[in-house]
């Protein structure tokens, strides 16, 4: 009996809906994974100089629907037996249907640099993997970064010789990283031409605080300049390109450190001085300008030194030798060095704040009134006579009772008010500014410990700081380990996960970022008489500041956030640098102990409440209920 | 006896009661002893940390043995071993209602020698790294141990009854060698490996001590419950061969 109306299926039909059916009900994937395409740049044009932090740009192609993966980043170092020292990352990211995503890292590049590994999962299935070794891209040589369309300055690897031997790479403008320490690696930057592509924002700032951080970035002139300030450099630029002029005999000898003029006929960049010095000129168009950043420079070359006659002149190299003089000190020192190195408590800064702390262990005698106090509320319920006997019900009360009560006590008296036994951090750092530049490098270092085991996070605000962790080891008899961190990298935060902890063992971490520093501070000094004006732009208040010139401290005292101040001294007037406070005094002094305080330029000393940058250490609370202390120097325009 | 007896006695008993005192001074002495000195930058320095807490807990462990085999052999009551065994062999009291008495009033008096301790080892936490899971951890595990001596000596009362040298021999030694057992043979069952273990980030290792305390509590008080039935159908049969040579 079929439906009225419904075609009745054939006995073929039947059959076919019968074969087909396991497949037609089998349950069907929402989604198949994707396979996603991965490939990793590493450095710069695949040169990275070991011992630094270098860039890594990944490349996911999807060729799939649009899918939320995450990305991990592995890189590991040493051969050690268990999990080998290193550093990982992971970050959320969207990979758009059949669209290619490009994402930059910073990674840490250590001498014996082992492998580099990434892996992207979306939902716990695994749908690429790339993995490389790195020993063939390390470079113990100094490194020059080209930014030029043709290869215009490899007449560079001349200069360092083989004492000092010298790189010169061309990354494309879109590889240059988005973070200063990306260019941790590199020397100088000397820009010729950009192609008529523009720089990201991002880049720009990444250049320009790398620069702050001991840098030496290169614009180099002729019919190249102009294309300088539409590619996105115009606020980096120590002058204003506003067109070309034909010179002859150009007098760069004195910058150069030659003695002859450049000879023949050069294109030179029309220009005007914003920022800088003018190192040399010819008949008012600035030649040579250099621009103090930080503790880098930006250097303006008003010729093209990479085309004739400037390529075949012998004072060219001598004038590359005076920008490039001097390897440039890298993020945190050195980083990554081999182990056995200093671990947090034989840190100078560290252990100052440690020296000098109140923290102690509960006093003996706080320890007798207790146990004396409980045993002499014990005793005569325990040792009562036999004619005070109480009842068995009445003393076992009031045995329980005393107990709980000594418990409580205990508690309250070992455990919150002479020793919290959670996690106690130190923390100390030094800012490091020139006045004008509007940024300060900050280097910061935080040590925790606890009297218990167990496992802490730390959370930084900020993407761009470099970290670098101390070696530890759990107990005296241990050996030294490098430990592997682990980061969880969100939109503008950082997390290190799963910082374990031994009994009593401190750990350290040290970073360094680049941070916006308002503070401005103008000295001058003249016989017998120091004027100096400082204007705190800052959120927070300067503390205990003095005017430091030639070792000698004028105190200013506390300069409010916001406030302006002006203040003449006789020079005799003059302190000898110091502090009253133990605390600052023992930083003070691990801070500036190498230093040569006479030979340093006039500048501003005071003292910020740490953190400077934004960490947050889950549960940790100051050692002794003190801050942690900043040391912040302004040098003097 | 009830608990209700046996709560009188041991509260009420000065020799009882001062074997408390010496618990509860020899902890004090073990706290004042191991105490952290000096600041915590020579520590941190040294990378030592104090281990007061373990040693504390470790002496605790040792006092809480010895006073538990103690206790359990009825050593500090009078004439006991004649009660039990007299209780066993004469009264119609059933055997498990007197093991399972002797039990829980053991169990009660653990738990008061447990409060007696704390304080010391609440006191030695912080210094000594651990926290309130630990101290949990610590004072379960002892108060077990301890319980498990105490099923240890009643049933050495059970066995040996009155022979004071003999059943101090075999009850020191009997509970020397099971510690010494467990610490050497098999570390994971053994509780001064467990309370060493406890500050050191391992937080379940007190469970396989802990249920094994327990479970050697249960057995040995099973032990001395078949020992007082024996003692029971001996006394009986000696009871009716008498009758019937009385009857003959």
């Amino acid at each position: 009996m079929g439906f009225r109306g419904l075609p009745t299926p054939s006995v073929p039909t039947l059959i076919l809906l019968a074969a087909l059916a396991p497949a037609l009900l089998a349950p069907v994937p929402a989604r198949a994974a994707a396979e996603v395409r991965v490939d990793a740049l590493v450095g710069f044009n695949g040169t990275a100089r070991e011992g630094r932090f270098t860039p890594v740009i990944l490349s996911i192609e999807n060729p799939g629907g649009r899918i939320r993966a995450q990305v991990a980043l592995s890189v590991s170092w040493g051969a050690r037996g268990g999990v080998p020292p290193g550093w990982s990352v992971t970050r959320d990211t969207v990979l758009d249907a059949g669209a290619t995503r490009r994402l930059s890292f910073i990674i840490p590049f250590p001498r014996d640099v082992y492998t580099l590994q990434a892996v992207v999962r979306s939902q716990a299935t695994e749908l690429g993997r790339f993995q490389a070794d790195l020993r063939p891209l390390a470079t113990p040589n100094r490194i020059v970064a080209g930014i030029s369309s043709d290869l215009s300055f490899d007449g560079l690897s001349v200069i360092g010789g083989s004492a000092s031997p010298l790189r010169v790479v061309y990354p494309r403008l879109d590889d240059l990283p988005q973070g200063w320490a990306g260019y941790d690696g590199v020397d100088a930057v000397v820009v010729h031409d950009t192609y008529f592509q523009q720089l990201r924002t991002d880049q720009v700032d990444a250049l320009e605080r790398w620069v702050v951080t001991g840098g030496v970035l290169v614009f180099t002139g002729g019919a190249a300049a102009l294309q300088h300030e539409p590619a996105g450099f115009g606020r980096l630029l120590p002058v204003r390109v506003s067109g070309l002029v034909q010179r002859s005999g150009l007098p760069v000898a004195a910058a150069a450190g030659s003695e002859r003029r450049m000879p023949g006929r050069v294109e030179v960049a029309q220009s005007t001085v914003l920022q800088g010095t003018v190192l040399a000129s010819d008949g008012g168009l600035p030649v040579v300008v250099r621009r103090q950043l930080g503790r880098g420079a930006v250097w303006f070359l008003a010729f093209d030194p990479s085309v004739p006659p400037a390529s075949a002149w012998d004072g060219t190299l001598s004038m590359w030798r005076t920008i490039l003089e001097g390897d440039r000190v890298p993020a945190l020192g050195a980083a990554y060095r081999s182990l056995p190195a200093e671990s947090a408590i034989q840190d100078p800064w560290i252990a100052a704040l440690l020296d000098s702390g109140p923290a102690s262990f509960p006093p003996v005698p706080a320890l007798l009134a207790f146990v004396g106090g409980y045993l002499a509320l014990l005793v005569p319920l325990l040792a009562a006579r036999r004619q005070r006997r109480l009842k068995g019900r009445v003393r076992l009360l009031l045995l329980g009772a005393l107990s709980v009560c000594a418990c409580l006590a205990a508690w309250v008296v070992f455990d919150r008010l002479l020793f919290r036994p959670g996690l106690q951090v130190v923390d100390a750092a030094m800012v490091d500014a020139r006045s004008g530049d509007g940024l300060a490098v900050v280097t910061e270092k935080v040590a925790w410990f606890s009297a218990s085991t167990g496992t802490v996070e730390l959370r930084l605000g900020s993407t761009g700081a470099v970290v670098q962790a101390a070696p530890w080891r759990a107990r005296p008899d241990s050996p030294w380990v490098q430990p592997h961190l682990d980061v969880d990298l969100g939109a503008s935060t950082a997390v290190l996960r799963g910082l374990d902890l031994e009994r009593m063992v401190p750990r350290l971490l040290a970073f360094q970022d680049v941070v916006a520093f308002p503070v401005s501070v103008h000295v001058q000094a003249d016989p017998g008489r120091i004027e100096a004006a400082v204007t705190n732009g800052e959120a927070q208040t300067l503390l205990g500041c003095s005017v430091m010139v030639s070792g000698r401290a004028y105190p200013l005292g506390d300069i409010a956030a916001g406030a302006s101040l002006r203040k003449t001294f006789d020079e005799s007037a003059a302190l000898v640098a110091g502090e009253a406070d133990r605390r600052r005094a023992a930083l003070f002094k691990a801070l500036e102990g190498e230093e040569d305080p006479a030979g340093r330029p006039p500048r501003l000393v005071g003292w910020l409440a740490g953190p400077v940058l934004p960490l947050a250490l889950g549960g940790a609370r100051p050692l002794g209920d003190e801050p942690g202390l900043a040391l912040v120097s302004v040098e003097s325009e | 006896m009830s608990i209700r007896d046996a709560t009188h006695i041991y509260l009420t008993d000065a020799r009882t009661l001062r074997a408390c005192l010496y618990l509860a001074a020899a902890l004090a002495l073990a706290l004042l002893v191991v105490w952290p000195r000096g600041p915590l930058e020579a520590a941190l320095r040294s990378g030592q940390a104090p281990d007061t807490f373990t040693v504390v807990a470790i002496c605790f462990l040792v006092s809480a043995l010895y006073l538990g085999a103690r206790f359990g052999a009825e050593d500090y009551s009078t004439d006991p071993s004649v009660q039990l065994r007299e209780l066993a062999a004469l009264t119609p009291v059933s055997i498990l209602s007197l093991v399972a008495g002797r039990f829980a009033f053991g169990v009660l008096h653990t738990i008061l020698l447990m409060l007696l301790g704390a304080p010391f080892l609440v006191a030695a936490m912080a210094v000594g790294g651990a926290g309130v899971p630990e101290l949990l951890q610590a004072l379960g595990l002892v108060g077990l141990a301890s319980l498990a001596a105490r099923m240890a000596g009643f049933l050495a009362l059970a066995v040996v009854g009155t022979r004071r040298p003999l059943r101090d021999i075999v009850l020191t030694s009997g509970v020397t060698a099971a510690a010494a057992a467990a610490f050497f043979l098999s570390p994971a069952q053994s509780s001064f490996h467990a309370l060493a273990a406890l500050v050191r980030g391992h937080p379940h290792v007190a469970a396989l001590p802990a249920a094994a305390n327990a479970a050697a509590a249960a057995l040995l008080a099973a032990a001395a419950g078949g020992v007082l039935a024996v003692v029971r159908v001996r006394a009986r049969a000696r009871a009716r061969g008498q009758g019937g040579g009385e009857r003959g």
